[in-house]
């Protein structure tokens, strides 16, 4: 079984993502940068990664927000699948912007998008990452 | 003729005058002229000359004094080789001297001898050097000599070399109209004579050498100082070579310049004339075997250490000079391209056991022809030396010319200073192409820092945050919708976690969407604000009585001082201010009381209303953002205390609109805070009423 994690600081999608993916994957909760930056050395066990654009950093690590946490995973020796996750903007939006925003990024999800088309896009990249 | 003393005199005259001429003139020019003068006056001859012998064995005749309507001048003409044949050479050299006193008589003693020896011309160079000199000297004149002098009107000829530095450099030689004998004595003051123009030969040569020498070193310094100007090497190089080719009196060259390790481009400059390049096939000149095979004979020195310094390559042997393009089979195919060039020479540039390039040079062939003064002249006696000429010319034409030795030289120091530039130019490109990547990395680093700035104002902008703000609690809704449509709870208590935080956030989206339409209605100046005068007692203590509800539940207490009677306010815009502000002192205390008070201003216009909690305080620095849309101080905030961060900010511009002035107050995280409004007591123009009444 896949083992995802979620970084996001908002509890209703942390829940809801949880729930939503944990009939199908190993989901691991992280609901805070500082809790993330704890376990980063860990961060290699999972396949994908669900991380919020916006995130509030924590004290220590002021300049961190979801596109340095993003850059820091993809220097990981076997960097993991990472979906950007925002509610920022409409999936259209996202589309147009997400690579600009975080170009290292492998796919982006807006929150309000309907939770099928994320079940979709990680399948996708679980299987594009094998 | 003379006596001996006279004639003594006249010999040490002689060689006291030549002496002087030697000392003072160092133009070896002056002192031919005058040898040749001097020789005629004691000789009494019709005509002396010097011949001088080209390197190629050829030879011309560069001094000369005639009697006047005596024999015809020879000046300025050109013999070939074969007209002093290599065994007459050799014989100058061993007997120092040759005379034939009367040629006539010369023909006469040939033709009469029974058995004659064999003539010169039967001798080889190693049997002239090693019979004795007698034999040699009683030899029988060589009949076509006899016939050459005859024909030339000379009856008596005197032939002494010149030597210098053991080569025979020309010859001395006097030529009468008639027979004459030299005796011993003259033929010694000859030689002596000879001898002094070899001390001036040796003179002259050594001036020019070291004429050359500067010279050439005046050329190298001149490109050196080019080569270290800071212009653009393209440029720099192109004169160089311009120069270089001048100077080697070339026609043309080419200065390529490769990269053995592929990090720089190949470079081709050319000046001059250049082969025809056959469009068919435009390959490199310098890909050819010739030119590679230098390049292997230049780095092909394993053992030799080479250590990348000047001087190393200094005497690089690996030059290659081809003088003759037939005379090289391998560019035969090549000759056609090369048109009227005839002779090339190859500098391959290294620098230690790197290989830099090609230097080429190119030389036409000549045609040298010489204009003789005498030639037009009828005099038949012109006839046999006009015939050696016509035959010099022919040799002549299509000349390929040789490189002197100095070009040679001139063109290896050339070597070292060119490869030398070449390098240091290759460096400072190579640092200029490393600023370029990092110049071009510092672009891309400050595009990162532009997106990331642009990500930045995304964030603090006021739609992007609303976009936030609204598909947050949104997004919520229809995420927790679809987990209850998809029927994925567990239990009971799951589903109704589901239910609560669909209807928080659709709560939450309510408020924030008034919030938000709020806001664009007073930007809009759509916001009416009807005032009028509020009695402040009862409506503090109204929205004392709906907080307290929420200071029950959370054990705090909630108090109210109300010193000001009446304000001047908008009573449903009040309300929401001070709904918001009591909102928010409740939500950031965990412990301690809350504490509502009004008073008058120290003017006596307005009323001071203030929220005041024992909270988690604000921290100095965040206090000024606080009124700006969706700022909470610190952005966790907002997730464990909820709200939308525009309370503070709609509170702002209700109590503007209103015309009071609102401030945050705050000793410090964890000192609790006081958000305080003011009011106007009444209608402006209208005198302020002082009302104390005690609101508890």
């Amino acid at each position: 079984m896949y083992k995802l994690a979620i970084l996001d600081d908002d509890p209703n999608w942390c829940l809801i993502a949880q729930r939503f993916l944990q009939k199908n994957y190993e989901v691991v909760v992280y609901k805070s940068v500082s809790s993330f930056l704890y376990a980063f050395d860990e961060l290699s066990q999972y396949h994908l990664l669900l991380i919020d654009f916006v995130i509030p950093s924590a004290r220590h690590e002021i300049n961190v927000d979801g596109i340095e946490i993003i850059s820091r995973l993809k220097r990981l020796p076997q960097p993991p699948s990472v979906i950007l996750v925002t509610a920022y903007m409409s999936r259209y939006d996202l589309e147009v912007n997400g690579k600009k925003m975080c170009p290292q990024a492998d796919g982006f999800f807006a929150k309000d998008a309907g939770l099928e088309l994320l079940n979709q896009q990680i399948s996708q990249l679980l299987r594009d990452a094998q | 003729m003379f006596n001996d003393k006279s004639l003594s005199d006249r010999k040490a005259a002689l060689l006291a005058r030549m002496t002087n001429h030697i000392r003072q003139s160092l133009d070896l020019q002056e002192i031919l002229d005058a040898t040749v003068n001097e020789l005629r006056a004691f000789l009494q001859t019709d005509r002396t000359k010097v011949y001088r012998f080209d390197p190629d064995g050829h030879g011309q005749v560069v001094a000369e004094s005639s009697a006047k309507d005596r024999l015809p001048s020879l000046l300025g003409l050109h013999y070939p080789a074969e007209d002093i044949p290599l065994q007459a050479r050799a014989l100058f050299v061993k007997a120092r001297t040759r005379s034939i006193v009367n040629v006539s008589q010369q023909q006469i003693i040939l033709n009469s001898l029974s058995t004659p020896p064999p003539t010169l011309d039967a001798l080889t160079v190693e049997e002239v050097l090693q019979q004795p000199i007698e034999e040699i000297i009683s030899r029988p004149v060589d009949p076509c000599h006899v016939e050459y002098l005859t024909q030339m009107g000379v009856q008596s000829s005197l032939v002494v070399p010149i030597l210098h530095q053991q080569e025979l450099w020309g010859l001395l030689i006097s030529h009468h109209a008639e027979p004459r004998e030299i005796d011993t004595e003259d033929l010694k003051v000859v030689q002596v004579l000879a001898d002094q123009v070899s001390l001036a030969i040796a003179h002259s040569a050594l001036l020019s050498q070291a004429q050359e020498r500067s010279q050439r070193e005046t050329i190298i310094n001149q490109m050196t100082a080019l080569l270290h100007m800071p212009r653009r090497p393209e440029e720099i190089l192109t004169t160089v070579l311009e120069q270089a080719i001048k100077a080697t009196s070339s026609s043309g060259g080419r200065l390529y310049l490769t990269s053995t390790d592929g990090t720089m481009p190949t470079y081709l400059y050319t000046y001059g004339k250049q082969p025809y390049q056959s469009e068919l096939k435009p390959s490199l000149l310098e890909n050819h075997p010739v030119w590679q095979a230098t390049q292997k004979a230049s780095t092909a020195q394993p053992d030799a250490p080479t250590p990348p310094k000047a001087e190393a390559t200094s005497d690089n042997p690996a030059l290659r000079v081809v003088v003759d393009l037939e005379q090289e089979p391998r560019l035969h195919k090549l000759i056609e391209q090369f048109t009227s060039i005839r002779g090339l020479m190859i500098q391959p540039l290294c620098y230690g056991d790197q290989f830099l390039g090609y230097l080429t040079f190119f030389r036409d062939q000549i045609d040298t022809e010489s204009l003789w003064a005498g030639y037009e002249a009828t005099d038949e006696r012109q006839q046999r030396p006009r015939e050696s000429m016509g035959k010099w010319q022919a040799l002549k034409r299509n000349q390929a010319q040789p490189w002197s030795l100095e070009e040679v030289e001139l063109i290896q120091a050339l070597n070292v200073h060119l490869s030398l530039a070449i390098v240091q130019d290759r460096l400072y490109q190579r640092e200029q192409q490393q600023r370029l990547i990092l110049e071009m990395h510092n672009q891309t680093l400050s595009q990162a820092r532009a997106t990331a700035e642009e990500v930045g104002r995304l964030k603090s902008n006021f739609l992007t945050s609303t976009n936030h703000e609204l598909r947050t609690p949104l997004a919520s809704t229809l995420n927790y919708l679809k987990l209850l449509k998809d029927r994925l709870y567990e239990n009971e208590e799951e589903l109704r976690e589901y239910i609560e935080g669909a209807y928080q956030a659709t709560e939450s989206l309510v408020t924030i969407i008034n919030n938000v339409l709020d806001i664009a209605k007073i930007e809009e100046g759509q916001m009416n604000v009807e005032q009028e005068i509020v009695l402040l007692p009862r409506l503090l203590q109204e929205q004392c009585f709906f907080a307290n509800a929420q200071s029950r539940l959370e054990g705090i207490s909630l108090v109210l001082h109300c010193e000001v009677n009446q304000v001047f306010a908008d009573a449903a815009k009040m309300r929401q201010v001070m709904n918001n502000l009591l909102d928010n002192a409740f939500k950031f205390t965990h412990q301690g009381q809350v504490t509502v008070r009004a008073i008058a201003d120290s003017t006596g216009t307005k009323a001071e209303i203030s929220v005041s909690d024992t909270g988690i305080g604000v921290a100095a620095d965040s206090i000024e953002r606080l009124f700006d849309p969706f700022v909470q101080a610190d952005g966790s905030i907002q997730r464990n205390y909820g709200g939308t961060g525009l309370g503070l900010n709609i509170c702002k511009r209700l109590v503007e609109l209103m015309g009071g002035q609102i401030w945050l107050a705050s000793l410090g995280l964890d000192q609790g805070t006081t958000v305080t409004f003011t009011l106007p007591l009444s209608q402006p123009d209208t005198s302020p009423l002082d009302g104390s009444l005690d609101g508890d």
